[in-house]
């Protein structure tokens, strides 16, 4: 058994896959820490803003208005939709009704598979 | 009479050409014994769920290539040739079978890079930008590579002349470790192909007996207290981060070792599709379609390797002993570098996430979740633990870069 080759693999292999995962952590941890200062700088410089730091309490959210029928759940998933759309923040749902269909139209889903095959083109 | 002659001699003559008289030579007897075999693996992935996906493509391309007289794969086609070429292209194109054909797909490797878009594409780096720690932990797990390394050229001294393992059947079968199949293949048709059957069975068959073979070794070397440990949420990854860092990871894992570019360039290049957000029909075409045909063409030309001669030999039963080996060593490696960075970062790290570092997504990262549920049933350590089992994918197609430029 040749002992040279075994231990040149085997401390070259470790070394070769650590050296290169730690320098992929320390690249991403220094992106990281870049993006997190770049939002900081962006939060700061709202704060910063005179005219921001002047508005007025923000108004109370009136309780939502959820039409008979419609379950907690849901109201809870439509919740969801709109917040993985939006981007999780800054909006606020005060009421959820029913869309009324008219006669000669198509159908929330028969529109969305439209849009879904044709919006590619 | 003449009729009845000519019906008799038309007979014989398709006897003679069948697969019978076949049965009665040593050559068609090992044929048969590996029908047998595939049938058990066919069981084995129906009926057992052992990674059906590729299990049954692969039995059945190990079906099909022992099937006597049928001739639809000659090895003999991807033997180096006397001018020094690794085919017989010629001979392959004009006397090749559907196999050989489909062959040429993993000698050219083409197509584990393909799985690996398609796996990119599937795959959320999120938890790993999130706590780029886990980095570690995925390199850690890649022990088991190296040390089965190190035991296949043992075996191969010990027993020289029935397995008589080389270097670079060692090194094929240590990617074995790795728990990632397309990896394995990947290493195995350049470094060991008599092995790559043998090899393909043992790695995707371990990975499906990674929720048995993991919990024991991660419950012996932790105490109950770290595997309680309750780890800090991860914080929300930016869009700008994700997209950085499939092109970042490409370029540096290819500037370093650019025999894993193949590999880890398409992850990154499904990643990045996936991320963009902007190439939707792409993506769908990579996760699903694509990965689906690849699978299939990957599986049955695998398969199709494991002929009587390569399989039916004392090296497959040392590849199986060995595959077990590296799959226990590369999650011990995980655990206790995990135990380690818990002593190091003050009891913040549950040492449970680390044996997810071997690639195995995402049935590692469960089990370390399942594992830590076991002992606290309000702990969620799943996306802590995908962070390290994404992390070693990265890390066993840095470690297959390795090994190809050392013993290629």
């Amino acid at each position: 058994m040749d002992f040279t080759l075994a231990w040149t693999v085997i401390l070259s292999g470790i070394s070769i896959v650590f050296l290169v995962l730690i320098i992929l952590t320390l690249i991403v941890m220094a992106f990281g820490k870049i993006m997190d200062s770049a939002v900081n700088a962006k939060k700061n410089n709202k704060s910063g803003d005179p005219v921001k730091a002047a508005s007025p309490a923000p108004k109370a959210v009136p309780a939502q208005i959820v039409e008979d029928g419609i379950s907690d759940e849901v109201v809870a998933v439509i919740s969801a939709s709109i917040a993985a759309v939006l981007g999780g923040s800054g909006f606020a749902i005060h009421s959820v009704r029913r869309a009324k269909e008219t006669a000669r139209g198509r159908s929330v889903w028969s529109l969305a598979g439209m849009q879904q095959n044709t919006s590619p083109f | 009479m003449e009729i009845i002659n000519g019906f008799v001699e038309a007979v014989q003559g398709i006897i003679a050409k069948s697969a019978f008289p076949q049965l009665a030579t040593t050559e068609g007897l090992l044929q048969l014994v590996m029908i047998l075999i595939s049938c058990v693996l066919f069981y084995l992935a129906i009926k057992k769920g052992f990674e059906p996906l590729l299990l049954i493509p692969i039995a059945f391309g190990m079906l099909l290539t022992n099937l006597p007289m049928a001739g639809m794969y000659h090895p003999e086609f991807f033997q180096i040739q006397a001018d020094g070429s690794v085919m017989n292209a010629m001979e392959i194109m004009n006397h090749g079978g559907l196999l050989d054909i489909l062959y040429l797909g993993v000698k050219l490797g083409v197509y584990p890079p393909l799985i690996f878009l398609g796996i990119g594409a599937m795959t959320d780096f999120g938890p790993l930008i999130a706590n780029p720690k886990s980095f570690l932990l995925g390199a850690a797990a890649q022990l088991g590579i190296f040390l089965t390394f190190f035991g296949a050229l043992a075996l191969g001294a010990a027993f020289p002349e029935t397995i008589g393992f080389t270097a670079a059947d060692a090194g094929a079968i240590g990617i074995i470790g790795g728990a990632d199949g397309p990896t394995a293949i990947y290493v195995a048709k350049t470094l060991a192909p008599g092995l790559l059957g043998s090899i393909a069975v043992a790695a995707y068959s371990y990975m499906a007996l990674v929720p048995l073979i993991q919990p024991p070794i991660m419950k012996a070397l932790t105490t109950k207290k770290e595997r309680m440990i309750v780890m800090e949420q991860l914080r929300p990854v930016s869009r700008i981060e994700k997209l950085a860092f499939p092109v970042l990871t490409t370029i540096v894992v290819s500037f370093i070792v650019p025999d894993a570019a193949p590999l880890v360039g398409m992850l990154m290049l499904g990643n990045l599709m996936k991320e963009s957000g902007v190439v939707d029909r792409l993506v769908k075409t990579a996760q699903n379609e694509l990965m689906n045909i690849v699978t299939i063409f990957l599986g049955v030309s695998v398969g199709a390797t494991a002929t009587a001669a390569n399989f039916l030999s004392p090296k497959t039963l040392g590849i199986v002993v060995l595959g077990l080996i590296a799959f226990s060593f590369g999650t011990a490696g995980g655990v206790l570098f995990g135990k380690l960075m818990c002593v190091v970062t003050g009891g913040k790290v549950n040492p449970l996430i680390g044996s997810a570092g071997v690639s195995a997504v995402p049935m590692a990262a469960r089990v370390s979740q399942k594992v830590g549920q076991q002992e606290n049933p309000s702990n969620f350590l799943l996306m802590h633990a995908m962070g390290p089992n994404v992390a070693g994918v990265i890390g066993s197609a840095v470690a297959a870069g390795v090994l190809l430029a050392i013993l290629k």
